[in-house]
């Protein structure tokens, strides 16, 4: 599937409801961050892939990215745009659609919330043999090759020879 | 000299040559897969293959080089047909390859999938040597980031495209590998349905990165 649907799909939503505009993040391991607070989180990753993940608005400086899909919850540090972390997802993590929230230092609402796809196999996954062949190379049967021609020859004139000799037998047993 | 003597001379020098063109016929079997779930190179073999590298950043990928069949061709990025088959290049393109934009990227933890021609409707294609390849096989894929990630072949089969088991085709072999599949078609022709009977899918998994641009 392309990988921008989803993203695509739920800015629309957030859009419709009147929703802050979503922090968006590629998955993989060459993922693309976005930030805006508070968020909406959109991230797309793969089984064993990483996750980046900015967020802004935590005053304390500190938080905690959490999902069922990482390996680990993820803790966020404070860079020049904000609070940043980079997340694993787990390696089985099968395909789907996981929450992820992430959580300001001591109380308060979510400073974000959203949503992991899991994609790489599964239903997004290709499941048909594919198709990659015109035929052209496949007009006729193969002609014997030399090996074939070596071979059936010498059976040829092996078999010619047994004969030679039967006959010369019977003759001379006449 | 009796007769039955000589019988038996001419019996054992047909039974001879018999089992000669026997071995001959079946020593060209893996240079060209027939139908049939053969693993062609699948079974063991004497010589051990490299250890698996641990998985690169992931990266586009951008060209494909297989020295040992005299492959290089441009990388094109390709989704999924209506059937959920990976989509090959038009043919008017058939010398270019189709990576699977929706799997990992080749070197990324995972099977990277690409996707070729065997031939068009009159001429050979990008992947017509793919079942001629042989275990131990460099497959070298070079990427967006400048690094060409090498991969070595494991396994070469022919599946049967009405006994196809995409998990074993498209899936990861084991965790924690970056894995690359080369797919095209094979096994026969089947001129009422305008397909092959079978894919050809060549396994390999990384090995080795080269950084810089040339590397034969």
């Amino acid at each position: 599937m392309d990988p921008l649907r989803p993203v695509l799909c739920t800015a629309l939503v957030a859009l419709a409801a009147g929703a802050p505009p979503p922090v968006v993040a590629h998955a993989g391991d060459s993922p693309a961050t976005a930030a805006a607070a508070p968020a909406v989180i959109v991230l797309t990753g793969t089984p064993g892939g990483h996750v980046r993940l900015r967020v802004a608005g935590c005053a304390g400086g500190k938080a905690v990215a959490r999902s069922a899909a990482f390996v680990a919850d993820a803790p966020m540090t404070k860079g020049p745009a904000g609070l940043f972390t980079e997340a694993t997802v787990r390696p089985a993590a099968a395909p789907g659609t996981y929450p992820v929230r992430v959580d300001c230092d001591g109380s308060g609402p979510a400073a974000a919330e959203g949503r992991l796809t899991v994609v790489g196999r599964g239903r997004h996954s290709p499941v048909a043999p594919v198709p990659a062949g015109g035929g052209g190379t496949a007009a006729a049967p193969a002609p014997p090759g030399t090996p074939g021609l070596i071979v059936a020859g010498t059976g040829v004139l092996l078999a010619a020879g047994l004969i030679w000799h039967r006959r010369r037998l019977d003759a001379g047993r006449r | 000299m009796s007769a039955r003597r000589a019988g038996v001379v001419w019996a054992v020098l047909l039974v001879a040559v018999c089992l000669w063109g026997r071995d001959l016929a079946e020593g060209d079997v893996a240079a060209t897969p027939t139908a049939g779930d053969v693993a062609a190179a699948g079974r063991p073999e004497a010589h051990p293959l490299p250890p698996a590298r641990p998985p690169l950043p992931g990266a586009h990928p951008e060209s494909l080089a297989v020295p040992s069949i005299g492959v290089e061709a441009r990388i094109e990025d390709h989704d999924l047909d209506r059937s959920g088959a990976v989509e090959p290049p038009p043919y008017r393109r058939a010398g270019s390859v189709a990576w699977y934009r929706g799997g990992p990227p080749p070197g990324a933890p995972g099977a990277a999938v690409l996707v070729g021609h065997v031939d068009t409707d009159h001429a050979p294609a990008v992947f017509y040597d793919l079942g001629a390849l042989k275990r131990g096989a460099a497959v070298r894929v070079g990427r967006a980031d400048g690094t060409t990630a090498e991969f070595t072949v494991e396994d070469v089969s022919v599946v049967t495209k009405g006994r196809f088991d995409a998990d074993r085709v498209y899936g990861p072999r084991e965790q924690h590998r970056a894995e690359l599949r080369l797919i095209t078609c094979g096994g026969a022709y089947d001129r009422a349905h305008r397909a092959y009977d079978a894919n050809i899918v060549v396994s390999a998994y990384l090995t080795g990165p080269l950084t810089g641009v040339d590397h034969g």
